[in-house]
């Protein structure tokens, strides 16, 4: 289709999804270095970038992890780039180590760390606030509501973050993320990627009495950064009225509309930014007699505004906003006393994300199944979804790359079953390798199944340091995992394809037989990106036992009247129903029906 | 106006709301558009919220203020029935996706009178039309979503010409006759001059 929606010139208005008004963002603001890890919401502001990045000479990498993406965007910052740095919430807290102490080096280069936050949770395992960090760092992050503002804020915090030195958070939610406005655009710089370094070992090396000095300039930095805050434009107050309302990002959106619906009269305080302006709420205090805050995560807000309020406040301390899930113009209007009647939940069959068809995930764990492993420490990925009956595949999943640790601790908390580990490829290079070292290390007893899909898969197929490829397209090496694993130290690995069940079945159970740690790779492409070919197994003598539905559960077969069909438009000839049935009754092309 | 089209992963709900949003911005409208991603991709429920004009700010439509409903799937509807009120306009295409509980034996699918029936307890406004029948004349089922997008074409306040721009600005080019095919198709399926 041409050239790229975020390549229009200065002043077009294209309708953008809040990631990829970021992504244009980045060329407004002459980002040079782009670096990130995939998680829902925030995968698809490094996805728009790459396509342009190579013809404008922009670094834009898929990292291996949120860590190392922030390292790579401190040493750029260090020689004088403009950097953005992208992750999922819960990427922050890997990323948290070099985050703290890289606002007491300081940055040279604007950088900026977009960060997608998940209030109610939609793809993610907990629902924190990001916020917690900006206040621990002590910088500070803005917070757009719609992709306009999200555009805008990323220019504004590479200003904020040169003339402070601190990295900023851009404290994007899902509802920004995922959510498509009209942006219009701005100037489009194109600056030359051209680093320097100066060095200065006082600043650069955080040794303690290095730190010492660095934080007490931090420190004494922040009467600055506050006025900034205070003059940040978006920070604003609206309206009149007796009521006041201070709310911060989408759910200042919901709060105007709550506002409006119910037809009160209120003086609204826009708040942009975190730490929030706290002359204007005390302004607002000033001109109002009770108060109303709401925002999505932590109430942060809410404690700032105790801190300076003469007048009661009303939010999710108070109880009158709930504390869990995203705000919405009906939380508000409940909060701001209007009468709700809630809506009656209709009896509605769930409809729940699952395996794909022809799934490989699905066939390595029906053969963990048979293999007998019968504890197994899950982590997060598409895999994640065999918890789903009928496979039940996983007991656990709690963060990235958690698996082998948890199966480890579980063999040292003494448990009969010999503990099994599942970790997807890209997780296993983003945070596995040193739970096998670990593991290898303090003679653990455990299974690692590596369900090696070649791509990372749950957040959209994003390339890893195991594809051969960059984000740009472009070759590169790809890392051995088997030998990484030996390396590692583990006696025996296997390879296996999870398409062949027997023999995947027999390498298993060799595995669990193993004294120590076992690693088993399970390797077969997505099925996104599979190539197979292409047939329908024809059905043929089905008993209507229904084994291949209660054990495997594929899409693709249905129930028929007196059996099973498989549904043409959904198979994609991963051939294991063959191997599944008990009597044979898919049949192959080729005349094999077992 | 508020919007909602939902459906199942990979039926197109995506590109209908993306379209519609466009050719909103297309007549220099005040637009937002609200999606559910991630998860919900696997084959999973899947939603978007378009609002447009008047006092429309929040990314979500507030209960009960669901203009139009459009649902690529006989069942979704019924998870949304907070979003509609006796005003509302809910458009269901006559297509049942089993989802794999069902299948299992873990739930049971609502015969589709009893869905019917329940819609009808919200709105007096339903339709249920196959554009997916439709779709598959045109070669495919997932063209369904643009058979509905011409369905729908003569409610929208909206020049059916800015709707046509905006879907062939949104396609490959490879797909741009058969998109205009089934639009096309979807507004003579209205205009009561083509079979759903």
């Amino acid at each position: 289709m041409g050239k790229a929606k975020i390549e229009a010139k200065d002043g077009a208005k294209i309708l953008l999804m809040g990631n990829e008004a970021v992504a244009r963002g980045a060329l407004e603001a002459g980002v040079t270095v782009a670096s990130g890890y995939p998680g829902t919401p925030s995968s698809e502001i490094i996805e728009t970038l790459a396509p342009v990045a190579t013809a404008r000479d922009i670094h834009v990498e898929w990292s291996i992890n949120e860590k190392v993406a922030l390292e790579v965007g401190a040493g750029a910052s260090y020689a004088g780039a403009r950097v953005l740095v992208t992750m999922k919430h819960v990427g922050l807290n890997v990323a948290a180590d070099p985050f703290m102490s890289l606002t007491n080096t300081g940055t040279v280069g604007g950088l900026v760390i977009a960060v997608g936050d998940d209030p109610g949770m939609h793809s993610s395992q907990n629902e924190q606030d990001s916020r917690m960090y900006v206040k621990g760092a002590k910088t500070l992050a803005l917070i757009p509501a719609d992709p306009q503002e999200a555009k805008d804020f990323l220019v504004a915090g590479f200003e904020f973050s040169e003339r402070f030195e601190v990295p900023v958070i851009l404290r994007l939610t899902t509802r920004v993320c995922h959510t498509r406005g009209p942006v219009t655009f701005g100037p489009d710089p194109r600056p030359e990627r051209k680093g320097s370094f100066t060095k200065d070992p006082g600043r650069f090396i955080m040794i303690p009495g290095n730190a010492r000095r660095r934080y007490r300039q931090l420190l004494d930095r922040q009467p600055d950064i506050m006025t900034a805050i205070e003059a940040f434009p978006h920070n604003r107050l609206d309206g009149e009225g007796d009521i006041g309302v201070i709310a911060t990002g989408p759910a200042a959106r919901c709060a105007k509309e709550a506002v409006a619906r119910a037809g009160l009269n209120a003086v609204i305080l826009t708040v942009a930014t975190y730490p929030p302006p706290l002359a204007l709420i005390k302004e607002l205090d000033n001109r109002v007699e009770r108060i109303y805050v709401f925002e999505d995560g932590d109430p942060f807000l809410e404690e700032d505004a105790l801190r300076v309020c003469t007048h009661e406040v009303c939010g999710k301390l108070s109880g009158h906003v709930k504390q869990d899930g995203e705000m919405t113009v009906d939380r508000a209007m409940t909060a701001l006393g209007q009468e709700q009647s809630a809506p009656v939940a209709e009896t509605v069959p769930p409809r729940p994300p699952v395996l794909c068809p022809g799934c490989s995930h699905r066939a390595a764990y029906y053969a963990m199944k048979r293999a007998k492993c019968k504890v197994v420490a899950g982590d997060i990925g598409c895999y994640t979804l065999g918890l789903a009956p009928p496979l039940k595949g996983i007991d656990t999943c709690l963060d990235m790359g958690a698996s082998i640790g948890k199966a480890a601790g579980m063999d040292f908390a003494g448990l009969d079953e010999r503990p099994s580990a599942v970790i997807g490829d890209s997780t296993f290079f983003h945070s596995g390798i040193t739970g096998i070292i670990n593991a290898v290390y303090n003679k653990a007893r455990i299974t690692v199944v590596i369900l090696d899909n070649r791509i990372t898969a749950m957040t959209g197929h994003q390339e890893h340091p195991g594809t051969g490829r960059l984000v740009t397209g472009e070759p590169a090496p790809a890392v051995d995992m088997e030998a990484l694993v030996r390396a590692c130290g583990v006696e025996f690995v296997r390879i296996t394809d999870p398409l062949d069940l027997p023999a995947t079945i027999a390498v298993l159970k060799e595995a669990n037989a193993h004294n120590g740690v076992s690693v088993v790779i399970v390797r077969s492409p997505c099925v996104f990106k599979a190539e197979r070919k292409k047939f329908v197994p024809a059905v043929d003598g089905c008993e209507d036992c229904q084994v291949c539905i209660n054990t495997f559960g594929c899409p693709a077969i249905v129930r028929v009247e007196g059996g099973v069909a498989i549904d043409k438009a959904l198979c994609t000839s991963c051939g294991v129903c063959a191997q599944v049935c008990p009597h044979g009754a898919f049949v192959l092309p080729g005349g094999e029906d077992e | 106006m508020n919007i909602n089209i939902c459906g199942v992963g990979g039926q197109g709900v995506l590109f209908a709301s993306k379209t519609l949003a466009n050719a909103f911005l297309l007549e220099d409208r005040p637009v937002i558009c609200a999606e559910t991603h991630g998860m919900s991709q696997r084959g999973g429920f899947l939603l978007t919220h378009l609002r447009t004009d008047g006092d429309a700010v929040a990314p979500l439509i507030p209960d009960k203020a669901c203009d139009l409903m459009v649902s690529f799937e006989l069942l979704e509807p019924m998870r949304q029935t907070g979003l509609l009120s006796n005003e509302s306009r809910v458009v269901v295409n006559d297509l049942r996706i089993v989802p794999l509980p069902v299948t299992l034996g873990l739930a049971e699918y609502p015969p589709r009178e009893e869905i019917l029936k329940c819609l009808g307890r919200y709105t007096e406004h339903l339709e249920v039309v196959d554009f997916t029948a439709a779709a598959l004349r045109l070669g495919g089922p997932i063209l369904a979503n643009v058979v509905a997008l011409g369905y729908l074409a003569d409610g929208l306040p909206l020049e059916t010409k800015s709707i046509k721009k905006s879907i062939t600005e949104g396609s490959p080019e490879r797909f741009a006759a058969t998109n205009t095919a089934a639009f096309k198709l979807g507004m003579e399926i209205r205009r009561g001059t083509a079979e759903p």
